[in-house]
């Protein structure tokens, strides 16, 4: 099962692969929509942890552009909760679920840990 | 099978099938029975002819023997009596054995069966043995010749002898197939009122058990709706349910109407609903929000932190048309119905409480964070000069409350109240700073700017009483942390007083270089407020990059609280004003051949005929007096013309009489220009005289001379009249 990290905090991008490196037999990473949406197309992730508030494109349009090219694709928002609202138009544009910023690495394992429950009971 | 496709419903199919089975059954035996009826009609009637035909054989036979001299009448009577004979005889074999006969009443062939009942086959045997010797006794008549006389007689003997027999024999029939007819009728009759009645039961043991059933589930369904309502009248928050088109349910917990005041909750649209208490950005925000609780991809754990609804704040408005501010708490949780259709429940709970409670929380850590501050800064402080600052504060903010008070009535003396104002307040923050009361007076500092700010508003245009409101709120401020002094003093009680002993002093005024005539500790018994300006310089000092000592005489001579604390105010403003214009740095002084360590003395003398002398003087720079010249024309006070041939002694009463400042940056402890001018407020105040001597890069003096008759009670100062400042160059 693949990993796509996308964040454009390289701390945040290495706490998130500390933490789930070992769940996950490949993990790769973007540092914003635009690299999310070129390596979601070469390395179809299963799982994807996005942020919202990215420079060029955000999360919110990468995640629109990565479930038109792969809608089965598991996502979780990272993301400050300074937008609401944009945090609920990312769920519904395809997002599954949202954690909050900042997260303990226990949070972020059960919230993955979810993530990847609806994706091996397809 | 069934009973699992049916389910619930089984009895009711069961039932429905009885009931066809019944009514089919009956129908199926009229069918059949109504077959059987009309056969039998077919068979009386044939009897019937048979008995007819018994007759017109005896008579065509007749008719023969009488009229044989006429050939063609003999001949048809002849093919009449065949014709009777043949049918006669095919009828009684169809009887018999079965089989086709020409109906009498419709004249077509029908078929029948074999009479089979032994009654019946009885009255045939006998009509068949009758039948054989008719047709011994007609056969010899059934040629295609004439026949004679003798041929005719006997069988119209034999006809006319048993022509009665056979008559009673099919007449005998004819009744047989009647009671045959009737019997069958009876048992249809009987059938049908059977199957009626078997199907009516039905229909009353369906009727029955589906009302008792509807009557239990009536029942049940009551229960169900009264345990609900009770439920949901006792919950002690509000509940309601959710569905998919963001429809609120009918049912919903009375607690719901107690949150949002209102009746109106049953079945509306949740945006309506929530448009009467929320912003239309929360509302629109809440509705998206809770529609993903009905996409099939979403992870409902996983999106309660975006939740817009959770601690909102809510403007309800009440009965009386007066709103209120209520903060709700609303959780969603997704259920599945039986029918596999989702809907969320939704709870409300009202945290107002809770959260005023949290608030209040945070207010009391400020206040104690704030009362520690204090602490730290109160226990170095003698209690009598807390006591005497407390006092000198309260008098002050009173005098400055009353001024704002005079904002209210509109005057055109709004630029007078701001500079009283500005003087008052900048006297307050001079004591606190001396103190180290640094949250005082940054209190007061953060109040000057606000008074600088409406001073430049009323610069571009005319002021009114409400320019003065953020005055009010910030004098507010003011009162309160002057009031959470008192109370911490009080709290602490005599520990003030032992905090620092003599000894401790001591310590303090040697690490301070102390230079003075007077005993220290008489000093610092006596007027230990004046003592902490040693370590007000130092400290100030330090902040603006130089070396100055300060040093204290005369005193320990008697002067009244007033006074001493007029005097000491006026030493804060002069001592600000020598660290902020008048010292130089260590550097400026090196090369001026000065020595490093800048000189700031003040004192107090007296003579024997209670005439004051209060000193003040440093080894500085001297006056500045082309910065004052530029800055009065700047401020526009004076054309540069004016202002070329201004005298320095009218140009320094200038600088005391408006507020001038020569120092570009304004910090807590100078640059506003206003401490000069409040020293002259004071110096007039007192009634007394001002005298400044100022030799450039030499030193400055302020000399304050007054009268004062100290074993006078009530006596303060004496009746000097008062000069205009005095400048000895």
């Amino acid at each position: 099962m693949k990993l796509m990290i996308v964040d454009d905090s390289l701390i945040i991008r290495n706490k998130i692969n500390r933490t789930l490196l070992s769940r996950f037999s490949k993990v790769c990473r973007a540092e914003n929509g635009q690299q999310a949406i070129d390596m979601a197309k070469l390395e179809h992730p299963n799982v994807v942890t996005m942020d919202l508030t990215m420079p060029e494109v955000d999360g919110v349009e990468a995640i629109e552009r990565i479930m038109a090219i792969a809608p089965d694709t598991h996502i979780l928002v990272i993301s400050a909760l300074a937008d609401k609202a944009t945090a609920i138009k990312a769920l519904s544009l395809g997002a599954n679920g949202f954690l909050c910023k900042p997260f303990t690495q226990s949070q972020l394992s059960s919230a993955i840990e979810r993530i990847i429950d609806i994706e091996l009971s397809k | 099978m069934f009973g699992s496709l049916f389910g619930k419903y089984r009895f009711l199919v069961i039932s429905i099938a009885l009931f066809l089975i019944f009514d089919l059954g009956v129908l199926v035996l009229n069918f059949y029975t109504s077959g059987k009826i009309a056969e039998q009609t077919e068979l009386i009637n044939s009897a019937a002819r048979q008995r007819t035909l018994t007759q017109q054989m005896s008579k065509a036979t007749l008719y023969i023997k009488s009229q044989k001299l006429q050939l063609w009448v003999y001949q048809s009577g002849l093919d009449e009596l065949r014709d009777h004979y043949q049918t006669f005889g095919a009828n009684l074999e169809a009887f018999n054995r079965g089989g086709t006969i020409v109906s009498p009443s419709t004249s077509l062939p029908i078929s029948i069966s074999a009479v089979s009942d032994p009654e019946g086959v009885a009255i045939l045997s006998r009509a068949n043995s009758l039948w054989s010797e008719f047709e011994t006794a007609i056969d010899p008549l059934m040629v295609d010749t004439l026949v004679s006389d003798d041929e005719i007689r006997p069988a119209s003997s034999f006809i006319a002898a048993n022509n009665l027999k056979m008559f009673a024999l099919m007449d005998e029939l004819t009744e047989f197939f009647k009671a045959t007819s009737e019997r069958q009728t009876n048992f249809l009759r009987a059938a049908q009122v059977v199957g009626i009645t078997l199907a009516t039961i039905n229909f009353f043991i369906i009727l029955f058990h589906f009302l008792g059933q509807l009557r239990v589930r009536d029942q049940e369904i009551q229960l169900k709706q009264h345990e609900s309502d009770q439920i949901l009248s006792t919950i002690n928050e509000g509940v309601f349910l959710l569905d998919q088109d963001m429809m609120m349910s009918g049912q919903h917990s009375k607690q719901l109407q107690k949150i949002f005041l209102t009746r109106k909750v049953s079945g509306r649209k949740f945006e309506r609903f929530l448009t009467r208490y929320f912003p239309q950005k929360t509302v629109s925000t809440a509705l998206d929000f809770a529609k993903l609780y009905f996409r099939d991809h979403i992870d409902t754990a996983l999106i309660e932190d975006v939740n817009p609804l959770k601690r909102v704040e809510a403007i309800i408005t009440k009965k009386d048309g007066e709103s209120e501010t209520k903060y709700l708490d609303f959780s969603f949780a997704l259920l599945n119905q039986d029918d596999s259709r989702h809907v969320v429940l939704v709870t409300v709970r009202d945290v107002t409480s809770q959260i005023r409670l949290e608030v209040q929380d945070r207010l009391n850590a400020d206040e104690l964070e704030q009362q520690m501050m204090l602490l730290t800064q109160i226990l170095p402080i003698h209690q009598s000069d807390l006591a005497a600052f407390i006092e000198d504060s309260r008098a002050g903010l009173d005098r400055i409350n009353l001024l704002l008070k005079g904002t209210k009535q509109a005057n055109d003396d709004y630029e007078i109240t701001l500079t009283r104002i500005a003087r008052e307040t900048h006297k307050l923050k001079g004591n606190a700073s001396v103190l180290n009361f640094e949250m005082i007076a940054q209190g007061h500092h953060k109040f000057e700017n606000t008074l600088e700010e409406i001073s430049r508003q009323s610069k571009r245009r005319a002021l009114t009483g409400r320019d003065f409101l953020p005055l009010t709120m910030q004098l507010k401020q003011s009162f309160a942390s002057l009031d959470l002094i008192n109370d911490v003093r009080d709290k602490l009680g005599d520990y003030v007083n032992t905090s620092l002993n003599q000894g401790e002093w001591a310590a303090q005024a040697n690490s301070l270089e102390l230079s003075t005539n007077e005993s220290f500790n008489e000093i610092a018994q006596q007027n230990p407020k004046w003592f902490e300006l040693l370590a007000y310089t130092q400290k100030l000092a330090a902040q603006k990059g130089i070396a100055a000592r300060l040093n204290l005489r005369g005193l320990n001579v008697p002067l009244n609280a007033h006074l001493s604390s007029e005097l000491y105010s006026i030493a804060v403003q002069l001592l600000h004003n020598s660290l902020a214009h008048g010292l130089e740095s260590e550097r400026e002084r090196l090369e001026l051949k000065k020595p490093s360590l800048g000189e700031i003395s003040v004192s107090i003398s007296h003579d024997k005929q209670g005439n004051y002398r209060f000193l003040f003087e440093d080894d500085g720079r001297g006056f500045n007096y082309e910065r004052i010249r530029a800055e009065l024309i700047e401020r526009g006070v004076l054309d540069a013309s004016e202002a070329k041939i201004l005298g320095n002694t009218a140009l320094v009463r200038y600088a005391f009489k408006d507020a001038i400042s020569t120092q570009d940056n304004v910090d807590q402890t100078a640059g506003r220009g206003i401490g000069l001018a409040l020293v002259w407020q004071q110096v007039k105040a007192l009634n007394a005289k001002l005298k400044i001597r100022s030799v450039s890069n030499e030193f400055t003096q302020f000399i304050i001379d007054f009268s004062f008759t100290p074993n006078k009670a009530g006596s303060k100062i004496s009746d000097v009249p008062s000069e205009a400042v005095r400048l000895v160059s």
